[in-house]
């Protein structure tokens, strides 16, 4: 029986019917929270987090920046992995070079532009490109499923072993140093527009840029996915060949989703860069790439809030732990995780929402 | 320097190299070829390994024992990680991964705790094979020699044992393995043992010739992945030849320009065989050589 | 729940009372975590003063960053058994960055914002402090570096008390050309601090009329020196500088020793971070030479009253290497100088230092340069035995960091309203 049919919705109350019929182009059954108290407590959310600059301290500001950056790099895993189901391991390839590209550009341009404008466009269009080179040479190839994950890994297992070696003066792109595995400095914090009308934004400035981005694309992506294009991409998740059959370019799509992928987290490196000022050849190494897929295995890899979520919860995790200096701390992560796979193997928001649905016998989705 | 100097050079590395890579790779690829399982705590079982050959040759137990010793202790390891964790994950490659990542950092951080951050080392053996100018480890050399002795027993095990046949016919198709009477669950918990056992005694082997230090495992995963992608399906044709091809590249890129060429060739080697052979250089053999 | 009403008797009310859950359950677990403690003040002048610690004691950087912590809790023991300083007692904060220069940035920010610490000492790669060094700098916080590194630091609120490469070689070059000869074979890590030592050995044997043969660069995960060790046999080489770093590099003399490799060689790192010399038997490490502001072994009373101090009340301290050392070294100029300026409050502080403080310590007498923020310090060479135990050999006082002088003028160029914050590469 459903909830969600036109007879039941007539007799909500207005408020209820207004948010239904506004969210109603972000709801499908392609994503998790489908019915108006979702959007309520979305908004809500999203109210609080426009007032939390306002209502905590510098510190706490700047942790929740630091942590909001790497969500982008989770949702370009969960777009290709949990919905087109192409693992790659490599992520943090693209996440690097976004990073590495801002700081360059940025280093070199903001003295004459007076703004990082072009360094951000650039931080998401050279990783992009990158990625459509990368995913040519994997989709058009034909290859899929585990051999994708080893290919990304040793591309940027390559890159992190290449930028390592870049410390002496010679390796530098203009004015900026790339700094070897001392990683690169310097790097400017974002001032957006360009000419006479610069923005620089500070602490709280960049917490609302940020959240802008994040709100924003995580409702493009509900919209793309609830659109027909939503429906080829978990096609190829659920059966290549069969979708391939109806006559779906299984490769063209897979190339683009896999180049818009490789753009977001470009965007989350060159985020981090500017947050921090600094990055460093280990971003793109063994123990990062393995992070992302972390965080998506445990909040959900085919939702789009258990990217979110599950990035913001262990990031904050790991950093709480190292913060109390204690020798356990590996190792409760560790076990975390193991018990995490085993006991919920869907991620935490998938079996949340299947939780509070048995339990309320209410739809707030699938 | 003379040709038959650098000859010889190069294939003392070239051996020394397949060694290695071989006896890394060996439990990784009954692992992974059998259950399709990425074990990513694999460094960490060979880091067992090696700490228990270490801890035993401190008591003044002879170097072989020692090292079958720490086969002896990872084989327990994984016997419990896969009755209690694995078990659960077969058919589910990511979320395996995900639990040996977890795991791993439960046995690096465990072994710190209780032993710190260093232990005393293991003496390497044999000495030292001089031909002209140039002198090299023997123990290297008689690493080689050891690799090729694990392929044959495994070979044996995998050939003329009742366990074997069944290993191979779980591996080939589960299903019908399974409708033929084959306690498969039975089959995967005994290789997932043999597989620990033989990366514990790669642990134990290489003990003599690296530093003791909980971490020691981060230096052999990626070595030992590369050439089972590479090697491909076939488990013990796979890790033979992938062993061979990439201690060939890795020790020409190396003695012509520098390790970290070494390193990156190895990457790219496994990129370009993935693309143009995805089933690895056995398939490739096999299809060939009609093996 | 009352599941056998029919729907439409529960609508609106009970959809409403559920929105409004929901978005409560939400909203709260939003709350929590978010809201962070603390104020970030610092430079107060009651309550303990606190000391801010960032060494790793767990991945690969552990061997290293462990005795940097007991060496710390030795200091803060001996001030808050004393008079404390300015009255005070002190509180160390060590949070442990588990070797990620990602929480080294995270925890510096701790530190700095949220505990608001008067003092900051840690970072063993450079990598780690240049991570941190942007928060530093925009906080204006006061700094101690304690590792031996490449050199370069020009940082208005840094201070640095290690050793530089151009400090630590000048003497070894020197001692293994005038005994060994003059060709020399480099094998070093691959990445900054190898490279940039590397060039500096260089010039320094090639100003001494001598010759390199060939440098290798290694990465830092590799384990398997097969090869470099064939190369350097194939040479006429005299002596090897071995600017190894990290447990994987620890093969290589073990390769070395088991492929016969005889030849006398030279490091700046092994040894004195991550004592090699006791984690390996004997005979691996033996004919290895080394240049030091600072090793366990040093003979001067100071050193072994202290060393002794250290084990007695931490007695799991496996080795009091160069960067516990360096610790030491912060935490007393900053108990000297805090004394001194009657306050803790950081910029006052820096200026009592920056005055080119001196004292006495556990390697004999040091003393800040103004104008580079590093120490100018004794450097000894060292021998390590055929049984692993170490001999002094020659010493060379009052070494300054003379490249880093001619191109730092922190005291007269640089104030903290308006500072100057570089890292400085030398030309190839």
């Amino acid at each position: 029986m459903s909830e969600k049919d036109g007879t039941i919705r007539d007799r909500i109350d207005p408020l209820g019917d207004r948010l239904g019929a506004a969210f109603s182009t972000f709801e499908g059954p392609h994503t998790f929270g489908n019915s108006p108290q979702f959007w309520s407590a979305f908004l809500l959310v999203i109210a609080f987090a426009a007032i939390y600059p306002l209502v905590t301290n510098s510190y706490a500001l700047l942790q929740t920046t630091g942590l909001l950056v790497w969500v982008f790099l989770s949702l370009s895993l969960t777009l290709i992995w949990g919905y087109a189901g192409i693992f790659s391991f490599g992520q943090t390839a693209f996440f690097g070079l976004g990073g590495y590209t801002f700081g360059v550009v940025g280093i070199n341009l903001v003295d004459i532009t007076g703004a990082t404008t072009v360094a951000l466009i650039a931080a998401v269009v050279v990783p992009a490109l990158f990625a459509a080179l990368l995913g040519y040479f994997m989709f058009y190839g034909r290859i899929s499923g585990v051999y994708v994950a080893i290919i990304t890994l040793a591309v940027t297992l390559i890159l992190a072993l290449l930028f390592s070696r870049t410390a002496g003066s010679e390796f530098a792109i203009g004015d900026a140093q790339l700094g070897g595995y001392n990683g690169m400095t310097g790097i400017p914090s974002i001032q957006l527009g360009g000419g006479p009308l610069v923005v620089e934004l500070g602490p709280s400035g960049m917490y609302y840029f940020i959240l802008v981005l994040l709100v924003g694309g995580y409702l493009l992506a509900r919209y793309v996915l609830q659109s027909d294009y939503g429906y080829i991409m978990i096609g190829i998740r659920e059966a290549q060949e069969r979708t391939e059959m109806f006559g779906y370019d299984i490769r063209r799509v897979k190339l683009q989703v896999f180049t818009v992928a490789g753009g977001i987290a470009g965007l989350s490196g060159a985020l981090y860069a500017s947050v921090g000022g600094f990055i460093s050849p280990p971003v793109m190494g063994l123990a990062f790439a393995a992070l992302p897929v972390i965080w998506v295995t445990v909040g959900g890899r085919e939702a789009l809030l258990g990217a979110i979520l599950g990035t913001l919860g262990l990031r904050a995790l790991e950093n709480d732990l190292a913060a109390s200096g204690s020798e356990f701390a590996t190792l409760f992560l560790g076990g975390l995780l193991m018990i995490a796979v085993l006991v919920i193997p869907d991620g935490v928001i998938p079996t949340a929402l299947r939780l509070w649905n048995k339990y309320t016998e209410r739809g707030v989705g699938e | 320097m003379s040709l038959l100097s650098s000859t010889l050079d190069l294939l003392t590395v070239i051996i020394s190299g397949f060694g290695s890579l071989v006896i890394v790779s060996l439990g990784l690829a009954i692992i992974f070829g059998m259950m399709e399982i990425i074990n990513l705590a694999h460094g960490e079982f060979m880091m067992v390994g090696a700490y228990a050959t270490a801890i035993a040759y401190t008591e003044g137990i002879p170097l072989i024992v020692c090292v079958l010793l720490g086969g002896v202790a990872a084989g327990v390891m994984g016997l419990v990680v896969e009755r209690l964790v694995l078990q659960h994950l077969y058919e589910r490659p990511v979320d395996s991964m995900v639990a040996t990542w977890g795991l791993s950092l439960v046995l690096i951080q465990s072994v710190l705790i209780v032993f710190g951050p260093n232990f005393a080392g293991v003496d390497t053996p044999f000495g030292t094979v001089s031909y002209g100018a140039y002198s090299a480890s023997a123990y290297q050399l008689v690493l080689g020699g050891v690799a090729v002795a694990m392929l044959g027993v495994l070979y044996l095990i995998f050939h003329y044992t009742e366990y074997g046949l069944h290993a191979r016919a779980t591996m080939q198709d589960a299903e019908s393995a399974r409708s033929l009477g084959i306690d498969t669950s039975r089959v995967y918990m005994v290789t997932f043992f043999i597989g620990s056992v033989v990366t514990g005694i790669a642990g134990g082997l290489f003990a003599p010739v690296i530093s003791i230090v909980p971490t020691l495992g981060s230096s052999f995963i990626i070595e030992a992945f590369v050439t089972v992608i590479v090697g491909g399906a076939s488990v013990l044709l796979g890790v033979a030849s992938g062993g061979l091809s990439l201690s060939v590249i890795n020790g020409v890129a190396a003695q012509g320009v520098g390790a970290l060429a070494g390193r990156v060739a190895l990457l790219l080697t496994a990129i370009l065989i993935i693309r143009i052979y995805p089933d690895g250089l056995s398939d490739y053999l096999e299809g060939r050589l009609g093996w | 729940m009352d599941d056998n009403s029919p729907q439409a008797e529960r609508g609106p009310v009970v959809n409403r009372r559920n929105a409004l859950k929901l978005s409560g359950i939400a909203g709260l677990a939003s709350v929590t975590g978010c809201l962070g403690g603390g104020t970030g003040a610092s430079g107060g002048s009651s309550g303990p003063i606190k000391v801010g610690l960032l060494a790793d004691r767990t991945g690969g950087l552990a061997a290293a960053g462990i005795p940097m912590y007991k060496v710390a809790q030795y200091w803060r023991d001996q001030v808050n058994d004393g008079d404390g300083i300015l009255g005070r007692d002190v509180e160390l904060i060590a949070p442990d960055p588990q070797s990620s220069n990602q929480q080294y940035q995270n925890q510096a920010q701790k530190l700095i914002l949220d505990d608001g610490v008067d003092v900051l000492v840690g970072g063993i790669t450079s990598a780690s402090r240049e991570a941190m060094r942007p928060t530093i700098d925009d906080n204006s916080q006061l700094y101690f570096y304690p590792t031996q590194y490449e050199g370069g630091v020009c940082d208005e609120f840094t201070y640095v008390t290690a050793p530089t490469a151009t400090q630590q070689l000048r003497p070894l070059v020197d001692y293994m050309m005038e005994n060994f000869g003059t060709n020399a074979y480099f094998i070093a890590a691959d990445y900054n601090f190898g490279q940039i030592s590397a060039d500096w050995a260089q010039i320094y044997v090639e100003e001494a009329g001598g010759n390199v043969i060939n440098q290798e660069f290694i990465p830092l995960s590799v384990s398997d020196f097969g090869s470099t060790i064939d190369r350097i046999q194939g040479t006429d080489a005299d002596w090897v500088l071995t600017l190894t770093v990290g447990a994987n590099h620890v093969a290589f003399y073990k390769q070395a020793e088991s492929a016969g490799v005889d030849l006398p060689m030279a490091s700046t790192t092994a040894i004195g971070g991550t004592y090699e010399h006791q984690t390996t038997s004997p005979p691996v490490m033996s004919n290895l030479y080394g240049g030091w502001n600072y090793l366990e072994e040093l003979e001067t009373e100071n050193n072994q009253t202290f060393v002794e101090s250290v084990r007695e009340a931490y007695p799991d301290t496996p080795y009091v290497n160069q960067m516990a050392e360096g610790v030491y070294l912060a935490m007393r100029l900053y108990e000297e100088a805090a004394t001194e300026a009657e306050t803790t409050d950081m910029e006052s502080v820096h200026q009592v230092l920056e005055g080119g403080m001196s004292i006495d310590s556990p390697q004999g007498q040091v003393s800040i340069d103004p104008a580079s923020h590093h120490l100018t310090q004794s450097v000894t060479v060292t021998k390590v035995t055929d049984d692993h135990s170490v001999e002094i050999l020659d010493s060379q006082d009052g070494l300054e960091p003379t490249w880093l002088q001619d191109n730092c003028n922190l005291d007269e160029e640089s104030t903290w309203s308006d500072p100057r914050t570089d890292m400085l590469k030398p030309d190839p």
